[in-house]
């Protein structure tokens, strides 16, 4: 087609100006107003995890009780949590019900230092569910715990961070004996950005969640990124947060129309991808 | 006509990646451009609304489905909208003033260009008013397909219809159009071929 080499006018190349700084300007817009997505995976990349969950939340000031726990007739407890820093008050009430937790609050670039016990190989059905929203709210998670399928000596350790934009992410794994006092360390893991890094480098940034692998995967080539996979079964947990448990046992194929729910270069050269099988809406 | 259909998803990537969208523009700008020369005869409302279709294209990148034609006749099927709502605006003579006061400064020798291209395009324009005398379904498809110059099947795509339906209408456009003093016209735009 002709078109392609036919130069155009000086209005025409001005228009084209204004229309990538429009795309550009909706795409940080959209950085913006997009869903606080960053997850919290450091108990996920743990060795020999079975499963881990990892939540994202946003913390929120105000008068609303930091958490509330309740127990059902069936002896289910239901934990309400819509701030993580007061975790020893959650710890208390979680064991005044019977659920063996250990829950730590860790600042901002920081870590326990690991290993802090022995991961448990695939939580039984039941014990513990994914988070879900609080109906009616815009913070806070509501948890699930069964403390009756809990075999002796297993505990419920959450590790929960609240970051300086004000999202709290919280990783929660089940241990087999004795759990290790949180010794806090430097974290020197990268931060996941969802993307390919800082638009200053030589390769602009380049988005890759919300994206489906086979969409992201020629750019991470064009890049010389080798791309490893975290498979993870993803849910919204209403407007701005996602849920995400982490399935370490996946050994299957990636599809190319799987949903790339976050990825960063974790380390030099090497790109992870957490995808998951099903879209996030 | 350009053919090309790149895939749904790539459509949205597209219209999110500047470098991407660069070259879909170098591709589309002039045939969208001309597209509105046809229609308008101000060179800065043809600037304009060149300007708002390739905006509305970013806006509305989901809406795109390349089993149902090319990226250009995608673009026209929004050019279409975008010229229409301009038109019913100026029948309304709502706020001229607010219009030129966003306006993007266009120089002379623009003026000049787009002054070029909306003469170069004056030879549809008699057969925009004729078509225009046709019912309103028939119109669209006519005005795509002889003034335009996508195919019929292009056409039933930019309007969203089947294209059995786009080509009864074309030909019941064609019959009236006949019976007009100066009968059918050739094709206005010369189709670029693959070259």
């Amino acid at each position: 087609m002709k078109a392609d080499r036919t130069p155009l006018a000086a209005f025409e190349e001005r228009r084209l100006v204004e229309l990538k700084e429009h795309i550009a300007g909706r795409a940080a817009a959209e950085q913006r107003s997009r869903p606080r997505r960053r997850l919290f995976f450091g108990a996920a990349s743990l060795a020999g995890a079975g499963l881990a969950t990892a939540i994202t939340i946003v913390s929120l000031g105000g008068t609303v009780p930091a958490y509330a726990v309740t127990t059902d007739a069936d002896g289910v407890v239901h934990a309400e949590v819509r701030d993580f820093r007061d975790a020893a008050g959650l710890t208390k009430r979680l064991k005044e019900l019977g659920v063996p937790a250990v829950v730590d609050y860790v600042p901002h670039g920081q870590k326990c230092r690991g290993p802090r016990g022995t991961f448990v190989e695939g939580i039984p059905a039941g014990l513990y569910e994914p988070p879900t929203g609080i109906p009616g709210e815009k913070d806070g998670l509501r948890m699930k715990i069964n403390p009756k399928l809990f075999k002796p000596g297993q505990s419920l350790v959450w590790t929960m961070t609240v970051h300086p934009d004000g999202v709290a992410t919280a990783a929660t794994v089940l241990m087999q004996g004795p759990v290790a006092p949180c010794v806090l360390v430097p974290d020197e893991t990268k931060e996941p950005l969802g993307s390919t890094g800082d638009p200053g480098k030589s390769l602009p940034a380049y988005q890759v969640d919300g994206k489906t692998v086979g969409e992201v995967l020629p750019e991470l080539k064009k890049r010389g990124l080798k791309v490893v996979y975290e498979v993870v079964e993803a849910k919204p947990l209403g407007k701005d947060r996602i849920g995400v448990t982490v399935d370490k046992q996946y050994s299957g194929p990636i599809g190319k129309d799987w949903t790339v729910v976050q990825g960063w270069e974790h380390t030099p050269g090497e790109f992870k991808l957490v995808v998951s099988e099903k879209p996030l809406s | 006509m350009q053919d090309t259909a790149v895939e749904a998803g790539d459509m949205r990537r597209i219209m999110r990646d500047p470098e991407a969208f660069e070259v879909f523009y170098r591709k589309h700008a002039e045939s969208v451009g001309r597209f509105v020369a046809r229609r308008v005869t101000d060179p800065h409302m043809v600037d304009d609304l060149t300007t708002e279709v390739f905006l509305a294209a970013i806006d509305t990148a989901r809406t795109y489905r390349p089993d149902r034609g090319s990226e250009v006749a995608w673009l026209f099927g929004i050019a279409r909208n975008v010229v229409a709502t301009e038109q019913r605006r100026a029948a309304r003579e709502l706020s001229k003033n607010g219009r030129a006061a966003g306006r993007r400064s266009l120089d002379p020798d623009d003026i000049a260009r787009l002054e070029e291209r909306i003469d170069a395009e004056r030879a549809a324009r008699p057969l925009l008013k004729a078509v225009a005398e046709l019912p309103k379904s028939q119109r669209a498809v006519a005005e795509l397909v002889d003034i335009d110059g996508l195919s019929v099947a292009e056409a039933a795509a930019a309007l969203r219809i089947r294209v059995g339906t786009a080509r009864v209408r074309l030909h019941r456009a064609h019959r009236s159009l006949r019976q007009e003093p100066d009968a059918l016209p050739e094709p206005v735009v010369t189709l670029k071929g693959a070259s």
